[in-house]
């Protein structure tokens, strides 16, 4: 298992190093001089030469490439063009609401698709089964932001239950600021709880289909007694490796999802930053995302690990 | 050899079936037949929009504006005045080629990858399989904003965008699908006769894993139409004046409390596409995987 | 205690089962021999009562004063793992790989009982001792990927009569199993009759192992009862025709028109060899198990050095993983060895450039075991048949394909089918036509009748006897089945782990076998004939 880990944990280092090149790379070819940015279209020869000179854009590209990734890794992400403050104050600022957006997400998805996903494969061919199947061809076809704009009719135009958007920060009350998040969130999970239970029951079918349930049978175990004690445990695998990529997705949702609901997150950010040409923010909040996707398929590796005993052993 | 009549007598069902047999089974499915209606029906307005829409979608006439759905305008008007039935046709010419293109750079790159890092192993699969991980790393919408925001936004630029995404789906479908091919006894017997892993990946591995990326297809089509309206409201898709249903969708955002026909109508046709599609790629998956057939 | 009667099965529309009797009593062993498709494993499943979701049954099944057909899905739940135990064909997917054989086996322990865990594990601690499997060595806590195919066959056995069943199904049990493990896993199912008084269905293909192990046999076919009786009675009489022909087809052996070739009759003659191993090491690259020692590769062919004469029929018998497959796909140039030498038609093959060594090899061709999985579904028969005329770098020509399927009792129609439309039998002829369209004068036969059934098995023997008789053919005979080497072959190779221990010809070798191996092999081996010379009423 310590080998596989070592595997797996160096093929993360290389992938993160792959990023990082590339990201520093696009944001190289990208027209716009940030010196030009920063000073404006009235900004003479002298002044541009001089500024360029200290934000060190005449340097190498090597050396600015090692510059920015030695920065990165102690956390000095340098000064946003625009914003003129550091970008690290400015990524944290922003994280306070997207990563808890993500996370009540990814829960919300998980404890829908989950159930739902067992119930269908369990009565298989069933009325419940096809309505639940029904609904979660449905749930794909949403676009989100559709999904998102619905509901802001319905509960925020029309009830008036909550905000249209906008976020009024945590010092406002916790209850208020989650109040703000219930449809983005809802928004962002719908569609994924829609995948992962159409992967949670195919995953059981499959198991369902194999020889050693047939054993178990044999054994005299009732058909929901094999379901939970053998099939379930075979399909998390597949599961696992859905969550982690839906991991990416509701990470990217957010860049729509934020805008829908003027959400003052990282997605919003990273958007308006493109908009604006403020690359270094642009270079630095990626990087972190894609560092995070990373991260996060690599806790799916290790949780692999735990379910199969045959990457556990050395031996297979 | 006098014997030889007796072991015809049980003939064994195959993946192969013929052309007839295929139709008649496929008129059963009833995923693949709504599918495949609404799919058609998508299609063939997109077509019809070359030639005729009930009004014409350049024309701004602001005395029409934000109607409500009436026997005129079967969607109402949008706050130009313009017919939202006549947009929603036009546009959707736009979506199913972003789609269509995107799936189009996925297979032409993907498909030839994931082959040749399941023929060749070593080396070439290793660099295959870390460009994967790469590619998986940047999640496909935040890519697709990066590229647009880069090379300006377009609908060109958005066709790029989630082709790249494309590419590794196809690349580890077919690499996977290829490594399940190539331990087959008539592989062996194409290598035994000294054919060359180019040769045999084309004779016998792509044939055998068609079903498979067409059914894989169909998904990232419909995956493609989804990202499209994203990007495009957003504003970094399809530019006015063309018309396009996210970008429709992002006009009615501000109007949603006295307009929400606006809203409504492009959603629709979104989901009634994606829908038509995801159906006909579960039907054709339960009909051409003889793996998922079986029943117990 | 177990007794059907007029049972009947229709999965679908199609009938599966016809008036099916079966009668079976405590301490008795039962075989229920017939050829695929016969409708054996379906009998299992309907005692069982886990049929496929289509299927309708009638008649009536009682144990002891149960009606399973009658009983809900809970009485059978009770009635499955408790009184009657089911083992099943592929050990390698029968049981979980998620779970600790402990698990799987005090689970059924602890459903039936109620036992607490602890118990359970007891239990199951003194079942797999029971079953031969020393819980010091293979403890509890072990996972199925960690034990051999035979160890895990003990592992489901040992499910299977965790609760000491009355009655225990074995559906093929040794079939996916070597001949060596195959009489270590009937030795053990018989002491299992003895020690716990218990019937067993035992389910088999295979007349030799029926006749050693059962007291009574039954033979079906098309889900039909054909005879049943004590097995001895039975199988000697052979008073019914189809038992007869299963029996003949058991044992058929080719009538040869030519001499038998050997190796010590040719070297007399002075004739050359046709092909001459030296020498020959294969290596696999093993999975790294640490970051700092160099992963050893494994030896799949170790040293092995033969000679092959025109016309000979040399058999290479061994188990599996015994590296017979390696070196045959060596042979073929599939595989590049370590080291040694390939001297085919007096043309070393491994010094020569890729386009050399294939246009000298177009004389070496190849039928394989499987005759499903050896040609591509998606290719007509004139396509399948013409594949190794690549070698000489032409399409084969219409005259050329017709020829080939005839000579394997094809008919030139069959060129515009598409494989699914044949049989197995036809399949296997079809690839020996793919085989013999370079006209080659030695054909590598990987396993070639061991999926096929004892009557279809028997009419490919004849058409390869045919061709050698013809067309002076040389085989190597790859095989794990030493009835058809005795039936077929001239010379016999044994291998074991990578070596070739023992060469000789077939009647010598296995008169007098010399090693030890062998000799556990040959003791091994079901034998029909031999049971039924031997073996009292």
């Amino acid at each position: 298992m310590l080998y596989y880990l070592i595997r797996r944990f160096t093929s993360l280092l290389l992938t993160l190093a792959l990023s990082t090149i590339v990201i520093f790379m696009v944001m190289e070819i990208v027209p716009g001089d940030p010196a030009l940015i920063i000073l404006g279209i009235g900004a003479t020869d002298e002044t541009l030469a001089a500024l360029r000179e200290q934000m060190g854009l005449n340097l190498p590209l090597m050396t600015r490439y090692l510059q920015w990734v030695s920065g990165v890794l102690v956390g000095d992400l340098g000064t946003s063009y625009t914003y003129s403050v550091p970008v690290s104050e400015l990524i944290a600022e922003r994280s306070i609401v997207s990563i808890p957006l993500a996370i009540i997400a990814l829960t919300l998805s998980t404890i829908i698709a989950i159930p739902t996903g067992i119930l269908a494969a369990s009565k298989r061919g069933q009325i419940a089964d096809t309505g639940i199947m029904g609904l979660t061809q449905l749930g794909i076809a949403i676009p989100n932001f559709w999904f998102a704009m619905l509901m802001v009719y319905v509960f925020a135009v029309m009830l008036r239950w909550v905000p249209a958007g906008g976020f009024p920060g945590w010092d406002q009350g916790i209850f208020n600021a989650l109040k703000s998040l219930v449809l983005p969130a809802v928004a962002l999970a719908l569609p994924q709880a829609a995948i992962l239970s159409r992967v949670t029951r195919s995953a059981l079918l499959e198991a369902l289909g194999e020889d050693y349930i047939r054993t178990a049978r044999a054994k005299g175990l009732t058909r929901s007694m094999v379901l939970w004690r053998h099939a379930l445990r075979d399909a998390l695998i597949p599961v696992l490796t859905i969550m982690g990529l839906q991991f990416a997705f509701l990470l990217a949702g957010t860049i729509i999802i934020e805008n829908v609901f003027y959400l003052p997150g990282l997605g919003r950010l990273i958007f308006q930053a493109i908009t604006q040409r403020d690359l270094i923010v642009v270079e630095s909040s990626v990087v972190l995302l894609v560092a995070s996707v990373i991260l996060i398929n690599f806790m799916v590796d290790i949780a692999y690990a735990l379910v199969d005993p045959r990457l556990q052993s050395e031996r297979s | 050899m006098s014997e030889l009549g007796i072991d015809r007598s049980h003939q064994i069902p195959d993946e192969r079936e013929t052309w007839r047999h295929f139709v008649r089974k496929a008129m059963r499915n009833r995923s693949f037949v709504i599918g495949a209606i609404i799919t058609s029906v998508i299609l063939f307005t997109a077509l019809i929009s070359f030639i005729w829409t009930p009004f014409d979608v350049t024309k701004l006439e602001i005395v029409n504006r934000l109607k409500k759905p009436d026997w005129v305008y079967w969607f109402g008007t949008d706050h130009f005045g313009r017919d939202m039935f006549s947009m929603i046709m036009v546009g959707s010419r736009n979506s199913i080629a972003v789609a269509f293109v995107a799936v189009a750079i996925g297979l032409a790159i993907g498909v030839p990858l994931g082959t040749l890092a399941a023929a060749r192993k070593g080396i070439i699969e290793e660099i295959l399989m870390r460009f994967n991980d790469l590619v998986f790393a940047f999640p496909a919408l935040l890519s697709a904003v990066m590229i647009t925001a880069i090379f300006g936004p377009g609908a060109v630029n958005a066709i790029i965008a989630i082709g790249i995404f494309n590419i590794p789906v196809f690349a580890r479908l077919s690499r996977s699908a290829a490594m399940t091919i190539w331990p087959r006894e008539y592989v062996m017997a194409a290598r035994v006769a000294g054919k060359s892993s180019t040769r045999i990946t084309i004779e016998h591995i792509l044939p055998n894993i068609a079903n498979l990326l067409i059914v894989q297809a169909t998904i990232q089509f419909s995956l493609g139409i989804l990202a499209e309206a994203g990007l495009s409201y957003v504003g970094l898709g399809t530019q006015p004046p063309m018309p396009s249903w996210g970008r429709m969708l992002f006009e009615a955002q501000t109007m949603i409390g006295f307009a929400p026909h606006m809203a409504l109508f492009p959603g629709i046709a979104i989901i009634f596409t994606v829908l038509g599609l995801n159906l006909l790629g579960d039907g054709l998956r339960d009909l051409l995987d003889p793996k998922l057939r079986r029943e117990r | 205690m177990l007794s059907i009667q007029n049972l009947s099965l229709d999965i679908g529309n199609t009938s599966i089962l016809k008036d099916i009797d079966l009668k079976i009593e405590q301490g008795q062993v039962m075989g229920l021999v017939g050829e695929s498709g016969s409708g054996k494993s379906m009998t299992a499943l309907a005692i069982m009562q886990l049929l496929p979701h289509s299927s309708t049954t009638t008649g009536q099944i009682n144990f002891d004063d149960i009606n399973i057909l009658d009983s809900d899905e809970n009485q059978m739940c009770n009635l499955r793992g408790d009184d009657i135990g089911m083992v099943f064909q592929e050990p390698m997917t029968a049981l979980n790989p998620v779970k600790t054989i402990g698990e799987q086996i005090a689970e059924g322990i602890r459903f039936h009982t109620g036992a607490s865990g602890k118990d359970a594990r007891e239990r199951a601690i003194e079942i797999l001792q029971q079953v031969g499997l020393d819980p010091m060595q293979y403890g509890l806590d072990r996972y199925p990927h960690e034990l051999s195919g035979g160890q895990r066959q003990r592992v489901v056995i040992a499910i299977a009569c965790a609760m000491q069943p009355k009655l225990l199904i074995a559906d093929e049990p040794t079939t996916a199993l070597d001949v060596t493990i195959q009489a270590q896993i009937l030795e053990l199912l018989q002491k299992l009759v003895e020690e716990n008084n218990m019937g067993l269905l035992l389910i088999s293909h295979d007349l030799g192992v029926i006749a050693d192990t059962a007291d009574e046999i039954t033979i079906i076919r098309s889900g039909e009862i054909i005879e049943c009786g004590p097995t001895m009675e039975i199988l000697r009489n052979q008073s019914h025709s189809y038992t007869r022909q299963l029996a003949k087809a058991s044992t058929h052996v080719p009538v040869r028109k030519t001499r038998p070739v050997t190796a010590s009759t040719s070297k007399k003659r002075q004739t050359e060899p046709l092909l001459q191993v030296t020498d020959l090491i294969c290596e696999y690259p093993t999975k790294r198990k640490s970051l700092f020692t160099k992963p050893k590769p494994f030896r799949a062919v170790d040293g092995v050095t033969f000679d092959i004469y025109p016309g000979q029929t040399l058999a290479l018998v061994g188990e599996s993983g015994c590296g017979k497959s390696t070196l045959a796909k060596t042979l073929l140039q599939v595989h590049r060895p370590h080291s040694g030498e390939i001297v085919f038609e007096n043309k070393n093959l491994l010094n020569s450039n890729r386009k050399e060594m294939f246009a000298a090899r177009r004389h070496m061709q190849i039928v394989f075991q499987d005759p499903y999985g050896s040609f591509n579904p998606r290719h007509k028969v004139g396509n399948i048949v013409s594949e190794p005329m690549h070698l000489v770098n032409r399409k084969a020509t219409q005259d050329e394909l017709i020829k080939a399927l005839l000579q394997v009792g094809l008919s030139a129609d069959d060129l515009e089918k598409y494989p699914h439309e044949f049989s197995g039998g036809q399949r296997q002829r079809l690839a020996i036509a793919r085989a013999l369209i370079t006209k080659p004068r030695l054909i590598i036969a990987d396993e070639p009748v061991s999926a096929l059934d004892v009557s279809i098995r028997a009419q490919i023997l004849d058409l390869l006897n045919e061709l050698r008789d013809n067309f002076q053919i040389s085989y190597l005979f790859i095989t794990h089945d030493l009835s058809v080497v005795r039936a077929f072959c001239d010379d016999v190779m044994v291998m074991n782990s990578g070596k070739i221990i023992e060469t000789g010809s077939v009647t010598k070798l296995f008169d007098n076998p010399k090693d030890e191996y062998t000799r556990q092999l040959l003791a091994a081996a079901p034998d029909l004939q031999r049971t039924l010379g031997t073996k009292p009423i």
